[in-house]
């Protein structure tokens, strides 16, 4: 504690004195020590730092002072000088800002939305964009993909490819391999976890130091030696209750056992592209070999850590001549994949990297939008200021003085607009991250923390700065012997004022103009997915994940044994139609793999059509609502040799090889060399997006579970009541069958529609609120305009009048030029959205991003919203009161 | 001629300057302070009076090691530049004291 007091002393003190200071205040101290006890001296200590601090650094109490020449002096009186009219300016505007309180509150609240949105959305931006990876040198992080060489793919690798990269690459330090997974974990309350099997290399590539134990080592990748796990800190603590006699001891994982070797530090996440939001908790080493793994199945996630010297440009090219030398060595399986090194940060943000610039976008623009409303209110009420700021000028305050008394009160305006926007933010915030997507990576990052207050401290001086500025420049120049001879407001202030009101409309109008079309844009686009036909049956159909895991399920015997014993439980249960098995569920994405028909030749991988692959048992298209549009369904017994059986296609494969034709009876093969299948087509089914509802169909191949069936799969069930309803039965008959296993995620096909469309709606919901915020402000900035123009006219007005001027003629007036500044700002609003057009693109579907009717709706949209803000001064203006320039009666 | 007039604490310290024998450093001049004046002196505020102090011109200041060896603590010692200045401000005190009594 007195070493911190003592190094702020250093800190502050001249140089001069620093040594000798520090040397007595010790002397000080020791002498204290003795006389009153070693805390009296350390309170002491700290007491006389304190002092220092005050004197040293606070002008006029002494401290740092130099002797005073005549022009030290003047400068010091200039400064203090100005800090006194700093004080001055500040009391006087705080006096202000007290004197209309309605005025303050409601400037203070459209800043404090504006600079809340800005600072709610700029923590995400942070988190995402510019906080490093939390991991050490995390610039040396790679992300290692297979790719097709003509174009960027991201493929897995396999094992054979990459047993090799690794053995011949000279850029790495640590080069691993892993599968993400799920895990069953624990054999009493067994629970499903994410986890992932991986080499040595990966977990020793983020860098990271286990917490307690060890990481894994190479020679347990090895089949038998690899019954070993590390676990994360997270799951330490809640599965096992934070023991450390854990490390040591063996944990049931999938069904065998494991004995757990290392804990994770605390706050470590395993970030990985095909997970980026789960929690990984459990680690079990991934054992490879080449012998009899083929080069064409690519399952493994390559990650890397470069060696320090080695940039990013050596690396990939050190890769592309290790894969060129594979395709020579391997042409039938390598010639057309290649290598590529993506940086993980890049990797992981890249994908929401375009959602969050959107919203940041949208956030600058409805503050941009506050700013202007602001300053057409202080312009405004500038105009009712006129007398104080003649008065003021003919006191002798020059006009500099004047702008600098108007700006220190849009500071101390833009400074609670400040605080109130961290309020809105810190709220905001709390409320987005509900809203906030799982899969959206690092969301546990994003705080309101020291960059992020600073952020809205920069914000609030900027932003007082920019709606300040022009209603301080306008309101210095008072005319003085105009205003104190009472005549209503001089020609040229009043002309110039007019004009910058109606400017700031026209702003407020085209910025409103531009979010709306976002909004509208992505709503429709919304819908649009959402409307999307999806073949399955969304709301009949239940799906739950269940995984057999264990020694007992090692053959593909078994495996179906199980689920046909379960299949025939389920169908059996009252209400359930049909009850079905997949590999893969519809929109989640999957496995694919290239397939050539009967009339096609090999060449090498790389060149067949890329073709979902999908294991289903008999009754999946009923239980799944997926229509039957030629041949018949998959039964029993489609598939009895190894290499040889029938399959079902969809509607896309069998129009892309014969069109116009039947498919039934056709031939297809997987593109290699031998072809490990050939299947014959005795159906066709109408397509289902595999990949999300965004994304077209593409070829598939429905194969029987017969001929493979995996570990873990979804059980598909439809029924006429609600199919929720059935998970307790389903849970009883696994349990059944197996108590060790675990049913998850039971959702109806509904939800799992509902889930691939979160980001989509999030985006649309966040941008239509700042759209109908941007309306609403825009809204009230014109009809304030438009009031003080009525206000400020009501004398001009009056004589119209009375010169015979008819009601409807007043009423024109005002609406023309409402409707003339609306249209300006529909011409610049329009060219802004064609602009934005570009930013938006990647988030519009369905429709064009620049469609005319659409923005010619919303013209005639904004026009309605200008008419409709400027109705009420409009007609006060033209009712016959005003119009004699007499003001309404008080009550 | 008078350099500068001294304010109240600037002449308690050169007091207690002088009463270390015309030359000392801060430690036993705050000593003498609160033992003479009976309240807590902050050092920092002698410090900012004998550097005040010697911009008047009252006192000079020089910069030694309270230990020969190296490493050893540093001192800054002050010493009184000019005695005559201290008593022309006493006799001003006196003239203005001459012929008051307490209570009155």
């Amino acid at each position: 504690m007195r070493t911190a007091a003592a190094r702020i002393l250093r800190l502050i003190l001249p140089h001069m004195d620093r040594r000798h200071v520090l040397d007595e205040l010790e002397e000080l101290y020791e002498l204290r020590v003795q006389g009153q006890g070693q805390a009296a001296a350390d309170r002491w200590y700290r007491r006389q730092v304190r002092t220092f601090v005050l004197r040293v650094l606070v002008p006029g109490r002494g401290g740092r002072r130099a002797p005073k020449g005549p022009e030290e002096h003047w400068r010091q009186r200039k400064m203090r000088n100005r800090l006194d009219v700093l004080w001055q300016d500040l009391c006087f505007a705080l006096r202000t800002t007290c004197r209309w309180p309605g005025f303050t509150v409601m400037i203070v609240l459209i800043l404090g939305v504006g600079i809340g949105g800005n600072v709610a959305i700029f923590s995400v931006l942070k988190a995402l964009l510019f906080q490093p990876l939390p991991y050490p040198e995390p610039d040396r992080l790679v992300q290692v993909w297979q790719t097709h060489i003509d174009y960027r793919t991201r493929w897995p690798f396999s094992s054979p490819d990459y047993l090799d990269v690794r053995e011949q690459n000279r850029s790495f330090e640590e080069f691993g391999a892993y599968s993400p997974q799920r895990f069953t974990v624990g054999r009493v309350e067994p629970e499903r976890v994410y986890g992932a099997t991986a080499t040595a290399g990966v977990l020793r590539a983020y860098g990271v130091e286990p917490a307690l134990g060890r990481l894994f080592t190479e020679g347990e990748e090895l089949e038998g030696n690899n019954r070993v796990a590390v676990l994360s800190d997270r799951f330490w603590k809640r599965r096992f209750g934070a023991e450390p006699e854990v490390v040591g001891t063996a944990i049931a994982i999938n069904g065998g056992y494991y004995q757990v070797i290392g804990v994770m530090p605390h706050g470590f996440e395993f970030i990985s592209p095909w997970s980026p939001g789960e929690h990984v908790a459990v680690w079990t080493p991934l054992a490879l070999s080449r012998d009899g793994a083929s080069r064409t199945n690519q399952w493994l996630l390559g990650i890397a850590r470069l060696r320090p010297e080695v940039t990013l440009e050596v690396a990939a090219a050190g890769l592309r001549a290790i894969a060129s030398g594979l395709g020579e060595q391997y042409p039938s399986t390598n010639a057309r994949k290649q290598l590529w090194v993506n940086p993980l940060k890049r990797q992981i943000v890249g994908d929401v990297r375009g959602q969050v610039l959107l919203l940041m976008g949208a956030v600058a623009l409805v503050l941009l939008l506050a700013c202007a409303n602001v300053a057409s209110m202080l312009l405004a009420k500038s105009a009712r200021r006129r007398t104080e700021m003649a008065i003021r000028s003919s006191l002798g305050a020059g006009r500099w003085r004047i702008v600098g008394q108007l700006l220190t009160e849009s500071m101390v305006l833009s400074l609670l607009g400040g605080i109130a926007g961290t309020l809105i933010g810190v709220a905001g915030l709390g409320a987005m991250r509900s809203l906030i997507p799982r899969d959206v990576p690092r969301m546990a990052d994003v705080t309101i923390d020291g960059p992020v207050l600073l952020f809205s401290l920069g914000l609030a001086l900027l932003t007082g700065l920019i709606f300040g500025l022009a209603p301080a420049l306008h309101g210095s120049r008072s005319e003085v012997s105009e205003v104190l001879r009472g005549v209503r407001g001089g020609h040229t202030v009043r002309g110039g004022r007019a004009r910058m009101l109606g400017f700031l409309a026209v702003g407020q109008l085209a910025i409103a103009l531009v979010l709306t079309n976002g909004a509208a844009l992505l709503y429709v686009s919304f819908r649009n997915v959402i409307r999307t036909p999806q073949v399955f049956d969304a709301e009949q159909t239940l799906t739950a994940s269940i995984s057999l895991d264990g020694d007992r399920y090692a053959e593909n015997q078994a495996r179906v044994g199980f689920w046909n014993q379960l299949l025939d439980g389920v169908a059996a249960l009252p209400g359930v139609d049909h009850a079905a098995l997949t590999n893969q569920l519809p929109l989640l994405g999957g496995i694919n793999d290239e397939i050539l028909s009967e009339e096609e030749t090999f060449e090498s991988r790389g060149n067949g059509t890329l073709t979902e692959i999908t294991f289903i048992s008999p009754d999946y298209f009923d239980a799944m609502g997926i229509p039957l549009l030629a041949g018949r369904a998959l039964g029993d017994g489609d598939w009895q040799e190894s290499v040889r059986g029938n399959v079902v296609v969809n509607k896309t494969l069998a129009e892309r090889y014969w069109p116009g034709e039947n498919a039934v009876g056709k031939t297809i093969r997987r593109n290699a060399d031998p072809a490990s299948w050939t299947a014959a087509i005795v159906g066709v089914v109408e397509d289902v997006r595999q990949w999300g509802p965004e994304r077209n169909p593409i070829p598939q191949v429905y194969f029987p579970h017969e001929r493979s069936t995996w570990n873990a799969s979804w059980l598909v069930l439809s029924s006429k009541s609600d199919p929720l309803s059935h998970v307790p039965a389903i849970k009883n008959e696994v349990a059944r069958l197996d108590p060790g296993l675990v049913v998850s995620d039971p959702r109806r096909m509904e939800q799992v529609f509902d889930s691939t469309t979160l980001q989509r709606r999030f985006i649309t919901r966040l941008v239509g609120l700042f759209a109908v915020v941007a309306l609403v402000l825009a809204m009230a900035g014109v009809f304030g305009m438009m009031s003080h123009e009525v206000a400020q006219r009501t004398h001009e007005i009056g004589i119209r009048a009375a010169l015979g001027a008819a009601r409807t003629n007043l009423l024109a007036m005002a609406l023309g030029r409402a409707l003339r500044l609306a249209s300006i700002g529909a011409v610049i609003g329009i060219v802004g959205a064609v602009l934005s057009a570009r930013v938006t693109r990647q988030w519009v579907f369905g429709m064009s991003g620049t469609n005319p009717a659409f923005m010619a709706g919303l013209v005639i949209f904004l026009l309605i919203v200008a008419v409709a803000a400027t109705g009420v001064p409009a007609l006060r203006a033209s009712s016959w009161e005003s119009a004699l320039g007499i003001p309404p009666q008080r009550a | 001629m008078a350099k500068d007039y001294l304010k109240e604490f600037e002449h308690h310290v050169l007091l207690a300057l002088l009463r270390q024998g015309h030359e000392g450093y801060s430690v036993p001049i705050i000593a003498e302070l609160e033992e003479r004046t009976g309240r807590d002196v902050a050092p920092a505020a002698v410090y900012i009076t004998l550097r005040r102090l010697e911009q008047k011109g009252f006192v000079e200041s020089e910069l030694r090691s309270a230990e020969p060896q190296e490493g050893g603590r540093e001192r800054r010692y002050f010493a009184v530049t000019d005695r005559e200045q201290v008593w022309e401000a006493r006799r001003v005190y006196m003239n203005l004291w001459e012929g008051l009594e307490e209570g009155r």
